[in-house]
């Protein structure tokens, strides 16, 4: 493991949604960042926020890296506050991020879903993926995007997504922009269409999932039946986010009593190998 | 770094254990060592000790496992571990090769399983034996109709004499801090044959989640640690310490030089640092450090500071 603890300079905070911030951090820490692999941003000091917070890449260089991140307790509102010229301690890049070369390999095309403050990590395969990472032959892969969240002005980094050329489609809770609906119902549609005969679309070799858990079981049925493969992103509490405290156990689809560590052998798991 | 000038002046001992310095790490929250590896070198550490291991592999707990509290958190992790097997095989050899006491961390469900674990440690690169007398979050005994062995004297006792039969390494008995006289648990491991104390285990306590109308934590309760935990553990080593002539090593919400200064000065021979380094990988080389940088300021010795509490304070508990 080549986690770093270092002190990072807030470089840049940006609002971009309502309650959500862009922070950009100086740091080397993103330079072997890859995309699902995730950060813990201490903040010690901070009242209620006693253990550190874990929070994905959005995009990771050489010299600096961002976080986008929703405030939604002591902690978020704590680093949305911050300011350029202020220092956090930051711990990373940990876990296992997406498996691209599988993910590419498998079938050309990818097709990321993502759920409200899920975005992120997503953002970053589409990053890494056309700035080279995966592989100069896949670097012009065919990249469909669906993104949900509760309202238009919460439907996070479309723009930055289109602008390197990705095809995002979005749904919004309240019909406020695109599809009415669940975003796991632009999948399953995407899907539909896919399989069917009116040839609109091509199957996507893997689907890449970040959000709340009950949309990622609903993404990992709907790949299940479509038999696409399925990797997701998933959160659970987490204390050291290294491996040690073995806090951030989920169920493995293997038996019911075996674990995995979300910290560790995750954040990002094959949909087939948890207990939905 | 610590370097290693004034490396007497941290020297200690627990029993017939030989430290180089007082900061071992604390079961369960520092792997078997590896896994640290890569943000100091922790071989520069008094000791460490092992996250306990048992006869068989155990999956742990249901989750969720863990919840933060205010400067703490609780867990109830359920001693998920890899098994003797699994630890002689995959987890010792890179322990054994560092050049630090390793204590390696116990817990069964009978007083004979702990003599039988102990036994089967009776092997190279294990400098010493922790019995885990006291977590609260697994069920004891064969049906789980058992009391934790250390809530009652006797079967603390029988564990300790059963694991001090086996094994001819130092065995110290790690105690939990809910029972209502402590040194009543430090007398029973004593005859049992103890030749330390450990204290203390994780306090239990139970978060609930207020807009789902239940515990956080999966098993209902778990045990606390961090911060918010210190003056109990600071409070039960100086009554042991009062008590008993055994020598007892200090556990409990340590994060800075500070901290384990309290421990010391109430009679710890030696401190773990536990929950900090979840918030800080580095903290027990920090802690180390710090103690360093004090004992130099003060022309002072870990061992001249074991018990100075002691001497001073009143013991009226
Ligand atoms: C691997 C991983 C990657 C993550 N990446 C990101 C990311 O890129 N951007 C981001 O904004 N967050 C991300 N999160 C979630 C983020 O860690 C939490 O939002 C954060 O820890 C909350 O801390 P807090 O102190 O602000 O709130 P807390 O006080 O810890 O929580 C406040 C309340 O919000 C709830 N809550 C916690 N997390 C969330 C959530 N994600 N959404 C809605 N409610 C929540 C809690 O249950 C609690 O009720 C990630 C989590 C994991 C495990
Ligand atoms: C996540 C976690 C796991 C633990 N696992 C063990 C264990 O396996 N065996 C044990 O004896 N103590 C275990 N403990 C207790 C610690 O070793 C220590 O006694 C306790 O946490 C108090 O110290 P602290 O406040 O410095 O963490 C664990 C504590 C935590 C937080
Ligand atoms: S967060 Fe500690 S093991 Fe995963």
């Amino acid at each position: 493991m080549s986690a770093r603890l270092q002190e990072c300079t807030v470089a840049a905070n940006r609002e971009v949604a309502p309650g959500h911030a862009l922070v950009t951090l100086e740091s080397g820490i993103g330079a072997a960042a890859e995309p699902g692999q995730f950060v813990q941003v201490s903040l010690d000091g901070v009242a209620g926020a006693f253990l550190p917070r874990p929070f994905s890449f959005h995009r990771a260089a050489d010299d600096q890296f961002q976080l986008l991140l929703r405030s939604v307790g002591p902690g978020t509102a704590a680093i949305v506050a911050t300011r350029p010229g202020e220092r956090l301690t930051v711990l990373g890049p940990l876990g296992r991020g997406f498996e691209l070369q599988r993910a590419i390999a498998s079938g050309g095309s990818l097709t990321l879903v993502g759920g409200g403050v899920g975005v992120p990590p997503l953002h970053h395969v589409a990053d890494f993926v056309r700035a080279g990472g995966a592989g100069s032959e896949v670097t012009g892969a065919k990249i469909d995007a669906l993104v949900g969240a509760a309202t238009a002005e919460l439907l996070l980094a479309v723009d930055d997504l289109r602008a390197i050329d990705v095809d995002v489609r979005v749904s919004t809770d309240d019909g406020s922009a695109g599809h009415h609906g669940l975003v796991t119902e632009l999948l399953h549609d995407e899907l539909g269409a896919a399989g069917g005969a009116d040839g609109r679309g091509r199957r996507p070799g893997c689907v890449l999932a970040c959000g709340p858990h009950p949309m990622l079981r609903a993404v990992a049925k709907i790949c299940r039946h479509s038999d696409v493969p399925c990797q997701v992103a998933m959160e659970e509490p987490m204390a050291c986010g290294y491996g040690v405290c073995l806090g951030c156990a989920i169920p493995a689809a293997a038996a019911p009593d075996r674990y995995l560590l979300l910290c560790k052998d995750g954040p990002v798991f094959d949909a087939e190998q948890v207990a939905w | 770094m610590v370097s290693g000038d004034r490396s007497d002046s941290l020297a200690t001992s627990v029993g017939p254990l030989r430290l180089r310095n007082p900061v071992l790490t604390a079961s369960g929250t520092f792997g078997y060592g590896q896994e640290m590896a890569s943000f100091f070198d922790v071989a520069k550490l008094g000791g460490i000790v092992t996250k306990t291991v048992t006869m068989r592999p155990r999956p742990g707990n249901p989750t969720p496992r863990i919840a933060e509290t205010p400067a703490g958190m609780l867990n109830s992790i359920g001693l998920q571990n890899v098994g003797l097997d699994g630890f002689l095989r995959d987890k010792l050899p890179y322990l054994a090769a560092l050049d630090t006491v390793v204590v390696v961390s116990i817990m069964a469900s009978t007083a004979e399983e702990f003599g039988e674990l102990a036994g089967e440690l009776r092997v190279e690169g294990v400098d010493a034996i922790e019995l885990n007398l006291s977590c609260p979050n697994v069920s004891y005994g064969d049906g789980g109709q058992h009391v934790m062995f250390a809530h009652a004297p006797e079967l603390t006792e029988a564990a300790v004499a059963a694991a001090r039969a086996a094994s001819d390494r130092p065995i110290v008995a790690k105690l939990g801090p809910d029972v209502p006289d402590i040194a009543a648990l430090g007398a029973a491991a004593q005859r049992g044959g103890a030749d330390a104390l450990c204290v203390m285990n994780t306090v239990p306590g139970m978060v609930i989640d207020t807009a789902a109308k239940r515990p956080v934590l999966a098993r209902g309760s778990g045990g606390l640690s961090g911060p918010a935990v210190r003056p109990i553990g600071v409070r039960l080593v100086y009554q042991l310490c009062a008590a008993l002539s055994l020598p007892v090593v200090g556990v409990g919400g340590i994060s800075t030089a500070e901290d384990a200064l309290q421990y010391l000065m109430a009679g710890a021979h030696a401190v773990q640092v536990g929950t900090a380094s979840f918030v800080r990988p580095t903290a027990a080389h920090d802690v180390l450090h710090g103690l360093q940088e004090y004992l130099q300021d003060e022309g002072s010795s870990v061992e001249a500071l074991i018990g100075a509490a002691q001497r001073k304070g009143e013991s009226n508990g």
